[in-house]
């Protein structure tokens, strides 16, 4: 119980670390201040170590060796790729810091209302694995049940990220970055010492036989590609950067750090197998591993840099989830009873009980994201390359569009409802009902304008 | 694929990128200087 309360403490002193007095929506959504290619990459890459990099994939190695590395290749595709087509056009565009404006910038609002409702649902999703996460870190090195230790990193974030606006984030994001490489090459180094250096884990990792079929591999460079071109992080700080160049090399900062962060993840997972076999739950991995390899006076100090960095990521989406819901749903739905920043921080509350409640329903961290990722291309992918592809001129096929979107979100929300099968493939047919619907209803769409014309 | 051919993959795969994204960024400068001469 002692040991509780003090880092609970801790963890509020992070949190009110953050804490800003918000003065307007903008200044709560994006710093006023134009952001340096320093704090650009390193906010950047803050948001990105999360759950899914940190306790999620370290899990998937464990699980299937370096097999796993079939996931890190479309991921650093789809943020390579952002920097190089997306970053600098995104930083360009006036207002371009949340999909849903971009969209809005081609189609009408009834178009970017119902693709915020899917990055809501992402955020949502993605919060959820960062709860799990910290539950499973709460439980392995400081012994409180999962679910409480959830429950307290969700209230605190909840009441910092209230109080709390961009620039505050950005700036503490830049120390927890530091924080979080730090302690993950630390654990990395006692990995190394512990079960007796590289040729060791090599030898575990040859162990392994081939885990994933060629559908398998498809659809995770469906999924872990083409999404990350709709990250709303990257939206968020790419248009706050000073200058397109410093949007692109901070992405691709982003891609540096992922590819570190995957050789320090596969030797974690690979101890893992040394360690304990294969009985262990996959999320549970990295949080046993650091329990049996640190010494325990670093233990203490490493599991909160790493509840700090996850709610660090968390904190980014509750803001981004009440933002997109005040901001692009409720708010040009005619929702006018507050102003825009009290319903922001109703729409935070909002986020952070739906993220509660979808953390029962999912089997573990990268079948959260797997789902989060899929549902969003299946919906929001077709207008928003569209969108982003356009000169801002109006787009005619608005209803193929809407029901495209809902098509391809519905195909992978049943998926999964229904429990059809793997969640990694159901982006496969996601896609493949919403690019269906789109030609089909733009060409019905074509004949009957041709006709009435003629 | 096999795990180790795999991970080179991986390494090259990374670098194939950079090379892309500092010509792609630096580009703009190399050939202002060209036009000098």
């Amino acid at each position: 119980m002692f040991s509780l309360s003090v880092y609970i403490a801790v963890l509020s002193i992070i949190g009110f670390w953050k804490v800003k007095v918000i003065r307007g929506f903008n200044a709560y959504f994006l710093s006023e201040k134009r952001l340096g290619l320093l704090e650009t990459s390193l906010t950047l890459a803050s948001s990105w170590v999360d759950s899914a990099i940190i306790l999620g994939f370290a899990g998937y190695c464990y699980a299937f060796g370096y097999d796993a590395i079939w996931i890190a290749i479309p991921t650093s595709i789809g943020v390579y790729t952002f920097s190089i087509f997306f970053a600098g056009k995104i930083n360009l565009m006036r207002n371009g810091f949340t999909v849903g404006e971009v969209i809005g910038r081609t189609y009408s609002r009834r178009i970017s209302v119902v693709s915020s409702i899917f990055v809501l649902f992402y955020s949502v999703a993605l919060i959820a694995t960062n709860l799990m996460a910290s539950g499973y870190v709460m439980e392995a090195i400081f012994g409180v049940p999962f679910i409480y230790g959830a429950l307290i990193v969700l209230l605190l974030t909840v009441f910092y990220t209230l109080l709390g606006g961009f620039k505050k984030v950005v700036e503490t994001d830049i120390l927890q970055f530091f924080l979080i490489m730090v302690g993950m090459l630390l654990v990395l180094a006692f990995v190394l010492r512990n079960i007796g250096g590289l040729t060791r884990l090599h030898d575990v990792a040859l162990s392994y036989s081939p885990a994933f079929s060629r559908l398998d591999i498809l659809s995770f460079f469906i999924v872990f590609t083409l999404p990350l071109w709709a990250n709303p992080s990257f939206y968020q700080v790419c248009s706050a950067a000073d200058s397109p160049k410093t949007a692109r090399l901070g992405v691709a900062f982003v891609g540096l750090v992922d590819f570190l962060l995957t050789f320090v993840a596969l030797a974690i997972g690979l101890a893992g197998a040394a360690l304990f076999g294969t009985s262990l739950p996959q999320d549970m991995v990295f949080p046993k591993v650091m329990d049996a390899v640190l010494p325990s006076n670093l233990k203490g100090i490493l599991g909160i840099a790493i509840i700090s960095a996850l709610m660090s990521t968390s904190d980014s989406y509750l803001l981004i989830g009440g933002g997109i819901l005040a901001h692009d749903i409720l708010y040009p739905l005619g929702f006018h009873y507050f102003d825009e920043v009290k319903l922001a921080k109703l729409g935070v509350l909002l986020t952070a009980v739906l993220s509660l409640f979808s953390m029962f329903w999912f089997d573990n961290i990268i079948d959260t994201a797997i789902f989060a990722f899929s549902l969003f291309a299946s919906s929001s992918l077709i207008p928003l390359l569209v969108s982003l592809n356009s000169r801002g001129r109006e787009a005619k096929d608005e209803l193929s569009v809407l029901i495209s979107m809902a098509g391809g979100g519905t195909t992978v929300i049943l998926w999964k409802v229904l429990n059809l099968g793997d969640t990694s493939i159901s982006v496969l047919y996601g896609l493949m009902v919403s690019g269906t619907l789109w030609l089909l209803f733009s060409v019905m769409l074509k004949l009957l304008l041709a006709k009435r014309t003629f | 694929m096999k795990g180790s051919e795999l991970l080179i993959f991986y390494i090259l795969e990374q670098v194939m990128f950079w090379f892309l994204i500092l010509v792609f960024n630096f580009r703009l400068k190399d050939k202002g200087g060209s036009k000098d001469v």
